[in-house]
């Protein structure tokens, strides 16, 4: 037990887990986390197998990983508390009788001597020490008085806060990690959907994209209503950094896909020396149109919003957004025979990709209507709050660290005959130059005032 | 005038007081250093016109895209020099440092970066965005004034003299460390908290291990390395340094690496 505290109360078991972590951090970032295991195959080769046998792959929730977090956080509270008992007691108040001793703690003492009596001085000094709102502690033995002063003694335990923030931190993160979680719904509108581990469902009322006049997206908006006992509890529109909150869940805008059961397209055919007004039909994806007349069957196979083609001549969709708008359509005429060929909204007259030249048709896409759904993640993170609250206890820290510098100043005063000799010391572990001068200050104000 | 004039404006206003700070490097005189001060803040007070101009154009907040963040980089440097140079006398690092301002500007003046004011997308129309990139960029700010102030202080103890360029050693280490005191507060509250609590609103969860959160971890690590070898074990001078300077690198690396050579959520800032 004594060993074990011994090894974790060290800033050096400290300093070497912060390097691990780092280490194990940068190779994280390094090798891409949770692909699928022929990923790694591919990509490394004969190191695959070490690869997946570290959880490298995974290595933020890998065993050895939370492993070293958890010897961290130890290391954390061992080296926190061990230190943090004798410094308490370090700083306590100073009984005024210990004045002395302790003056021999002092970075920086001074003595002077200065004309007025035992008990003007006296007064004097608590006069100067409470201008600079030091609270004052003195006592008066024959012909001396013993002073202890002190203010911001809080700036002493700044790092002992950081480290309990930290910790609260940590600690948030068990929680999340053990019982947070967070599903994806697929909602398409007026659908309802239980929400999992939950006794109410949701409502997906509306989805709307907003667009740039450029045609980049502004904003996807899900009208949402939460659904207790078939009552409508609490209806809101969520959008990407604004989600809705409920019972401990909450809602965001996750992303959306393109509804099939709900778009369709407008196609329109023109046959050679046919004089009548060109046929205007409507089609779904992956649904047959048959024409009585003629015989002519048309299906509607593929869409891509963004048509494009890559370097390696495939066929992509640059966006998920309709900026150019292509179908491809497999058909059979009792003249025309098979045919096939993809279609463009945006330029109905590239023939490029088109079987007019065969078959004489010429079909164009004329119109598109796409309907969403949207993708709706609800989460409940329980740890979440604890997080923020050690967010905040590790910013009082740092702040109390680095900018509330804790200054204790003892001061002796004795009386020889008619004069008072004046020593007094400056106790500070930060901003000793700063401190330094405030004690001089405080010397020369005493020196002018007697 | 437009937004790049006034970048423009800045840009040649910095370069000027570089060469001023050149000057008083070799020039055993006061009044190049005075005059570099002064063409220093008149350069930032024409690109925070800048700024606030492409803020109004714009309609959000100007750190969008890796031109605007780069200016905004250029502006809190200056900003963080001047900061310092009131209270500690870092003349002589003035040249040095302004050329880390000059390259930052230099890079967002590059032809390879798109200078257009685009709408934002939905991931980034959020207050967080003012909150969370200002913050952190200050605090990188001073961090890079540590890692010049301490690679200054590696030279001047190489030459084994007690001076690089008029500075003390012993003064340039106290410099790394009062803007790693400044830095560090700023990058924890900016990169980390904010970062978290944005990453909570927009995506749902406040820490996923994405490459540019962990190297903002990694960064933030290395300077809790420098700031404990410091105050626990009284690790001054060269050794703390080298951590500073490794610590720099890490910001940096987090801010231009993790978007170039890393992919991850942060796929557009």
């Amino acid at each position: 037990m004594k060993n074990f505290i011994q090894l974790f109360s060290s800033i050096k078991l400290a300093l070497f887990l912060i390097i691990l972590i780092i280490l194990a951090c940068i190779l994280g970032t390094l090798i891409p986390q949770h692909r699928e295991t022929e990923f790694y195959q591919t990509k490394y080769g004969g190191l695959a197998g070490p690869i997946l046998a570290l959880h490298l792959s995974r290595l933020y929730s890998s065993w050895w990983f939370i492993g070293l977090l958890f010897l961290f956080s130890l290391n954390l509270i061992v080296c926190t508390l061990k230190r943090f008992f004798p410094k308490l007691r370090r700083f306590q108040k100073t009984h005024p009788s210990f004045v002395p001793v302790r003056m021999a703690q002092c970075f920086f003492s001074e003595t002077c001597e200065v004309k007025g009596s035992l008990d003007n001085t006296s007064s004097l000094v608590r006069r100067e020490l409470k201008n600079r709102h030091f609270r004052i502690r003195y006592k008066q033995e024959d012909d001396t008085v013993f002073f202890s002063a002190r203010k911001k003694i809080s700036g002493r335990f700044g790092a002992e806060v950081v480290h309990l923030g930290l910790l609260i931190i940590l600690a948030g993160g068990i929680i999340s990690g053990i019982s947070g979680f967070s599903s994806n719904l697929i909602l398409k509108e007026n659908q309802t959907a239980p929400v999992p581990k939950a006794n109410f469902k949701i409502r997906l009322d509306s989805f709307q994209t907003e667009f740039y006049p450029d045609g980049s997206p502004k904003d996807w908006k899900s009208t949402l209503s939460i659904i207790r006992n078939e009552q409508v509890e609490l209806q809101k529109t969520i959008e990407v950094n604004h989600p809705l909150s409920y019972d401990g869940f909450v809602f965001y805008q996750n992303s959306y896909g393109w509804d099939w059961d709900r778009s369709y397209f407008i196609l329109t055919i023109d046959k050679p020396g046919d004089k009548k007004d060109p046929l205007k039909i409507r089609v779904r994806r992956d649904e047959t149109y048959h024409e009585k007349s003629s015989g002519l069957t048309l299906s509607l196979s593929y869409f891509v919003p963004d048509f494009v083609i890559d370097q390696q001549n495939r066929i992509q969709s640059r966006s998920n957004l309709p900026r150019n708008p292509a179908v491809y359509i497999q058909g059979e005429g009792e003249k025309e025979g098979r045919f096939s060929g993809w279609l463009f909204a945006r330029f109905p007259d590239f023939k490029g990709m088109h079987f007019s030249k065969e078959t004489g048709l010429n079909i164009r896409l004329t119109d598109l209507f796409l309907s969403h759904y949207s993708v709706i993640q609800a989460a409940r993170d329980p740890g979440v709050n604890t997080v923020w609250v050690g967010c905040g206890i590790v910013m009082a820290g740092l702040l109390l660290a680095f900018y509330w510098p804790a200054r204790e100043i003892l001061i002796i005063l004795a009386s020889k005959e008619g004069r008072t000799t004046v020593t007094a010391g400056m106790i500070a572990s930060k901003q000793k130059d700063a401190a330094a001068k405030q004690l001089k200050d405080l010397i020369s104000s005493l020196r002018s005032n007697t | 005038m437009t937004e790049s004039t006034f970048f423009l404006l800045s840009f040649i206003l910095y370069i000027t007081a570089g060469l001023f700070y050149l000057i008083h490097l070799f020039a055993k005189k006061e009044y190049p250093a005075r005059i570099g001060y002064a063409t220093a803040l008149s350069g930032l007070i024409f690109h925070t016109a800048g700024l606030i101009f492409r803020t109004v154009e714009s309609g959000h907040a100007p750190f969008s895209n890796m031109y605007e963040s780069l200016s905004f980089f250029g502006w809190s440097a200056v900003l963080a020099f001047l900061l310092i140079s009131r209270k500690y006398d870092i003349r002589k690092a003035g040249f040095y440092f302004m050329l880390i301002v000059i390259a930052l500007m230099a890079l967002a003046s590059s032809p390879l970066l798109s200078k257009d004011a685009a709408p934002l997308i939905p991931a980034l129309q959020s207050y967080w965005l003012w909150l969370h990139v200002s913050v952190t960029i200050l605090g990188e700010a001073f961090f890079a004034l540590a890692f010049i102030t301490s690679i200054l202080y590696l030279v001047a103890e190489k030459k084994a003299a007690k001076n690089a360029g008029g500075m003390s050693s012993k003064k340039l280490d106290e410099v790394s460390y009062r803007c790693i005191a400044i830095g560090f507060p700023l990058f924890t509250l900016g990169g980390l908290i904010f970062g978290m609590i944005w990453a909570f609103k927009a995506w749902g969860r406040y820490w996923s291990w994405d490459p540019k959160e962990t190297w903002s971890l990694i960064t933030w690590f290395v300077f809790a390395l420098y700031l404990h070898t410091r105050l626990v074990w009284g690790w001054k001078g060269r050794r703390s340094a080298w951590i500073a300077i490794l610590g720099f690198l890490s910001a940096l690396f987090t801010y231009f690496g993790v978007n170039y050579l890393l992919s991850g959520l942060h796929s557009y800032a």
